[in-house]
C-alpha cells in the first residue's frame, strides 16, 4: 500500500518525476558531447539512471503498472508536464551541460533529503535508493566542472556564460508547492543557494540574477519523447 | 500478504528453484545468485514476487519481469505479480556461486573490504579506470599484473540521506 495519499504530495512527486524524465532524456540524447568514449558512456548511464528515477517516482503516484506509467508520460499533452526550466533545458554545449547538471544535481540532493522527513515510508525508501546512484553523478559533475573552469580562461568564460543563463532560474528548483509539502525545504533551498554560490565563486564564477535566463525547451523535449509513440501507434 | 516460507515450504522451494533458471539478460547468472529476489509472498491465491533491481534505470527489468512470470506460470491458479522493491541492492547480495560464475566470465565482484581480485590472474593488481561501464551495474578496471581490462560489478553507494547536509566531498 502506497503512503502517497495526498494530492499535494502526488503533485510534488509528479513534478520531480517529470524533471528526472527530462534530465534523463536530454542526457542520453547528448551522449557524445564528452571527450572520450568512457565519458560518453557515463553520460548515457547517468541518463538511464535518471529515467529509472522518474519511473520510481511515477510508480509511487500512478502505481507499479508499466502500461499506466508509460501512458502518464507518452499519452499526455505537453502542457501537463511540470518542472523547472533548468530541468527542461537542452544545453547544446559541454559547458552548458556542466552548469545544468551541477546546479540540478546539487539541488536535487537537497530535495531528496527533505523527502526522508515526510511520513511516507515508501517515498523515503525510494529516495534513499536513488541517493546511492546519484552520488556517482554528483562526483562526476563536480569533477568535470572543476576541471573545465580551471583549464583555461576561454573555458571559464564559457562556463560563466552558461551560469549567467541558468542562475536566474534556480529558484524554480524549490517552488512554493514543494515547500508547502515538505517542512524545512524552503530553508534548505535558501541554504543550498548560498552554499552553491560560495562553491561557484570559489571556482572564479559569479552568480547573477541579472543574466539572460533560459529558453523553455519543454515543447521540443516532449515532442522527442512522444514522437514515435504518436506517429507509429501500436508498432513499438 | 503472507511470506511464502510461513505457509508452504514446498511451494517456496519450487519457486526458488524455478527463479534459479531466470538469468539477468546482461549477466550470465541467475537473478537468485545476483541477489535480486527481495521476497516471495502469497496474497490470497496470488504469488507476489518482489525483485530488487541492481540500479533503478536498468533496462533489463522488463525482460526479467517477463521471464519470472513465465518461469512461475502454472504454480498457482492466479497470475503471478512481479513488483520492484526499493530495498537496497549491494554487492554482498551476490551469492558465492554467483561470484564464481561472474569470475568465470571475467567479471570481478569486490569483496566487503573493498579489495578486488582479478578474475583472469587472481591477483589484486586492479586499478580503477572510472566509475562507468558497459552496463549500469559495472565499471571498468585494469589489471596491472596480467595487463587485462576487467569489468567490475558496481552497486549504488550505501548512503544515509539527511536534510541540509553539506555538499558531497570529492
Amino acid at each position: 500500500m502506497s503512503s502517497v495519499t495526498t494530492a499535494p504530495l502526488v503533485d510534488v512527486l509528479t513534478t520531480l518525476a517529470h524533471e528526472d524524465l527530462a534530465v534523463g532524456h536530454v542526457l542520453t540524447a547528448v551522449s557524445g558531447f564528452g571527450p572520450d568514449l568512457e565519458i560518453n558512456i557515463a553520460l548515457s548511464s547517468m541518463g538511464q539512471d535518471e529515467l529509472g528515477h522518474a519511473r520510481a517516482y511515477l510508480s509511487l503516484t500512478v502505481g507499479a503498472d508499466r502500461v499506466a506509467i508509460n501512458a502518464s508520460i507518452y499519452d499526455v499533452a505537453p502542457e501537463q508536464f511540470r518542472g523547472s526550466r533548468l530541468a527542461w533545458w537542452y544545453p547544446w554545449e559541454w559547458e552548458r551541460l556542466l552548469v545544468k547538471h551541477y546546479l540540478y544535481e546539487t539541488a536535487d540532493e537537497v530535495r531528496r533529503a527533505a523527502f526522508t522527513r515526510l511520513d511516507a515510508p515508501d517515498v523515503a525508501a525510494a529516495v534513499e535508493r536513488m541517493e546511492g546512484e546519484e552520488r556517482y553523478h554528483l562526483d562526476f559533475w563536480r569533477t568535470w566542472l572543476d576541471r573545465t573552469v580551471k583549464h583555461d580562461p576561454a573555458s571559464l568564460a564559457k562556463v560563466q556564460r552558461a551560469l549567467d543563463e541558468a542562475w536566474p532560474t534556480v529558484d524554480e528548483l524549490f517552488p512554493p508547492a514543494l515547500a508547502d509539502v515538505v517542512t524545512g525545504l524552503a530553508d534548505a533551498g535558501d541554504s543550498w543557494r548560498r552554499r552553491t554560490q560560495g562553491e561557484l565563486e570559489a571556482l572564479g564564477l559569479r552568480c547573477s540574477d541579472a543574466g539572460s535566463g533560459l529558453p523553455d525547451d519543454r515543447a521540443k523535449i516532449v515532442d522527442e519523447l512522444q514522437y514515435v509513440r504518436t506517429r507509429v501507434p501500436g508498432s513499438w | 500478504m503472507t511470506a511464502l516460507a510461513a505457509v508452504d515450504l514446498a511451494l517456496r522451494d519450487e519457486v526458488v528453484s524455478r527463479l534459479g533458471s531466470v538469468e539477468d539478460p546482461e549477466l550470465p547468472i541467475s537473478i537468485v545468485d545476483l541477489g535480486m529476489i527481495g521476497s516471495v509472498a502469497l496474497d490470497g491465491g496470488r504469488l507476489v514476487v518482489a525483485l530488487v533491481p541492481t540500479f533503478l534505470g536498468c533496462p533489463a527489468q522488463l525482460f526479467i519481469e517477463h521471464d519470472v512470470r513465465q518461469a512461475l506460470e502454472g504454480l498457482v491458479s492466479e497470475p503471478v505479480e512481479v513488483v520492484w522493491s526499493s530495498e537496497p541492492w549491494f554487492l554482498e547480495r551476490v551469492t558465492p556461486l554467483g561470484r564464481r560464475q561472474l569470475r568465470d566470465v571475467g567479471i570481478a565482484v569486490p569483496r566487503a573490504d573493498g579489495t578486488i581480485e582479478c578474475p583472469h590472474c587472481g591477483t589484486g593488481g586492479l586499478v580503477a579506470d572510472g566509475e562507468w561501464g558497459s552496463t549500469l551495474c559495472r565499471k571498468q578496471a585494469f589489471c596491472n599484473t596480467c595487463r587485462t581490462p576487467v569489468d567490475v560489478m558496481k552497486a549504488p553507494l550505501p548512503v544515509a540521506v539527511t536534510l541540509g547536509r553539506a555538499p558531497t566531498a570529492r
